[in-house]
This record gives C-alpha cells, structure tokens and sequence, in this order.
C-alpha cells in the first residue's frame, strides 16, 4: 500500500512541481526545528534543510514502496546531517560560539524566563550529540522509543538509557534557575 | 536508595507519574507522601518539561521556501510523437535472439512452400546426353 507521503513522492519524481510544493509545506518546519535545535544555529539549520531536500528529490525515483516509512528515512537523513555539520564545525574550530537566537527575548519582566531558555538551550548544546538527539526526536517531535531507535540505529533500551541521560542533565542545569524563579515567586 | 529509584523513574519516564506503570506509581505516590526531596525532584522535572514546550523555533521564510522548490525536479520532456510504421514500432524488443528467431522462421516458411524438390526433365536429359557426345577427345590431347 502507497502512503500519502510515497504517492507524493512520486508525484515529485514526475516533476509535478505541486506535489514537491505540498511535501516541503509539510516538512521543512519539522526538519528546520530538528535541525537548529540539534545545531544551534538557524544559518546552519536552513543549510541542512536544503541538503536534505536535495537528497529527498535525487531520492524520489528510486524510492522503494513499503521498504522504510518515508518520515523514519527523513529524520534520520536529517540527524545525519547535523552529525556532519557538528562534525565539521568542531574540526574547524568553529562551534565555540554558538548562534544562540533569542526568540522569547521581550520586556523586562520576561528577563528570567528568557535567561532559563538561553540556559535550557545552552544545556542542550552541551549534550553529548546521542543525547541530543535523542531528547529533540522524543520531545520535540513526538516519536515513541522504537521510532527514535529506528532513527539512530540503537536498540530501544539504548534510547532508554540516552533519554534518562539527558533529561537528568538537562534537570539539573536548570534546577539553579527554577530555585530562582521560586525566590522571584516568595 | 528510594531517592536514588525515584530519579531514576523520573528520568525514565518524565513527571507525569499517572502514565508510569502501576508498581513504580504506587512507589512513588507513597514516597512523595513523605519526601521534601522527592517532591523537589519532580517539580525541577516539571519546570524541564514546560521550559522544553517553550523552547519555539520561527517558521521557515517564504524565501527558505522558495528556494527549496528550486531544488524540485522539474518535468520531463514529453516524448515526440512517432509517426509511419517503423515510428509506431517499438524498438526496443529488438534483441540479436529475436532476429535471429525471424530469420530461422522466414527460412523454414520459404522452404516449405517451394514446389518440392528440382526434378531433372527430359529435356534436361538429352541436354547432357548431346553434351557429353559432342566432346572431342583428339582436341583436348593435341591441346598444348
């Protein structure tokens, strides 16, 4: 059976211009997300986007009907090149500042908040990469163990184990901030 | 020891302990009851998970977009129309076996209707009788 997302891709293959349309509104906000949280970095994120619809269209002919669920194949060419840019950036020396985008900077009296999710962003680029991935595929995209599992080629009591890891560290980076908020609150 | 269980549970399963599964609920409905530290726990685990919701991202541009269904492919060329016989032929079914299948056909069809095998006529007969009574011996000798 043909999912929506093959039937697309095929349409795409083809050269139906409407079809690549439809698949780009439906995952470039996923892939973009995934990819700034992992890297840090909205220029870099627009980059890996590009790189994985590229691999997506040369991809579509070739794609094989009921060989892999075409979203498992996605995430994982995504989480690959954000591996690849990481990589890249730290043999260049380039990851020491990390473009650290403010969206919830605002008025004075979000001051804490906005420092908590600059110390939350912070932690979770302090990650090991495993971790990384692991929390944002499993937070952030909503995906059970197995998918994740699928994603990273681990087994499920691998990504157990990521996930305990790395919520435990994100828990306790951020434990200083809600004692302040909480002494903000008294 | 049961603080060291319940982090662990809390990292393993996340703070909301009504999906935990029944044993591990019990223990901690019953631990939380009695522990400052536990409850500390589960509310630094709590924050995590509402400073995680609010970590957004901004929507792709309609630039980012844009350039993205530059990199589609585009459509392919429709064929020419073919025209004649040998247009409306499709070529590629033509394999060196295939010849040779036709040729062997052709040769068998031309061969089995041909008026059966060539007879000698009687005047075929005397043609060479003469022939052989014109020949002189004495000429061939002197020759040379």
């Amino acid at each position: 059976m043909v999912s929506e997302d093959e039937a697309l891709l095929r349409r795409c293959a083809d050269g139906d211009r409407q079809a690549s349309a439809l698949l780009i509104n439906r995952y470039t906000p996923k892939i973009l997300s995934l990819a700034q949280r992992m890297t840090g970095s909205r220029e870099d994120a627009e980059d890996i986007t590009q790189e994985v619809f590229i691999k997506v269209f040369r991809q579509a002919p070739n794609w094989e009907t009921g060989k892999a669920k075409f979203s498992t194949w996605l995430h994982r060419v995504v989480v690959n090149q954000c591996y690849d840019r990481l990589r890249k950036k730290r043999e260049t020396g380039m990851d020491e500042v990390p473009d650290m985008e403010d969206d919830t900077a605002g008025p004075a009296g979000q001051l804490q908040a906005s420092q908590t999710q600059t110390r939350l962003r912070a932690a979770i680029d302090e990650l090991p990469e495993r971790q990384r991935a692991a929390i944002l595929l499993s937070h952030f995209e909503g995906l059970s163990n197995p998918e994740t599992a699928e994603i990273l080629d681990i087994s499920v009591e691998a990504v157990e184990s990521l996930l305990s890891r790395a919520r435990r560290s994100l828990r306790n980076a951020l434990s200083g901030e809600r004692a302040a908020l909480m002494g903000q609150v008294d | 020891m049961s603080m060291e269980r319940f982090e662990s549970l809390l990292d393993r399963y996340g703070p909301d302990i009504d999906v935990w599964p029944p044993a591990d609920r019990d223990f901690a409905q019953t631990y939380l009851a009695t522990s400052q530290e536990g409850r500390a726990a589960l509310a630094d685990a709590h924050f995590l998970e509402t400073e995680l919701n609010a970590y957004t991202v901004v929507e792709p541009s309609a630039a980012l977009e844009a350039a993205l269904l530059d990199l589609s492919p585009v459509t392919r060329p429709a064929r020419p129309a073919k025209r004649g016989l040998f247009g409306r032929f499709d070529f590629r079914f033509v394999t060196t076996a295939g010849v040779s299948l036709a040729c062997a056909t052709f040769g068998l069809v031309i061969g089995m209707s041909a008026p059966g095998a060539v007879a000698l006529t009687d005047d075929a007969d005397a043609f060479v009788t003469a022939a052989a009574g014109s020949y002189d011996t004495a000429f061939w000798e002197n020759d040379g």
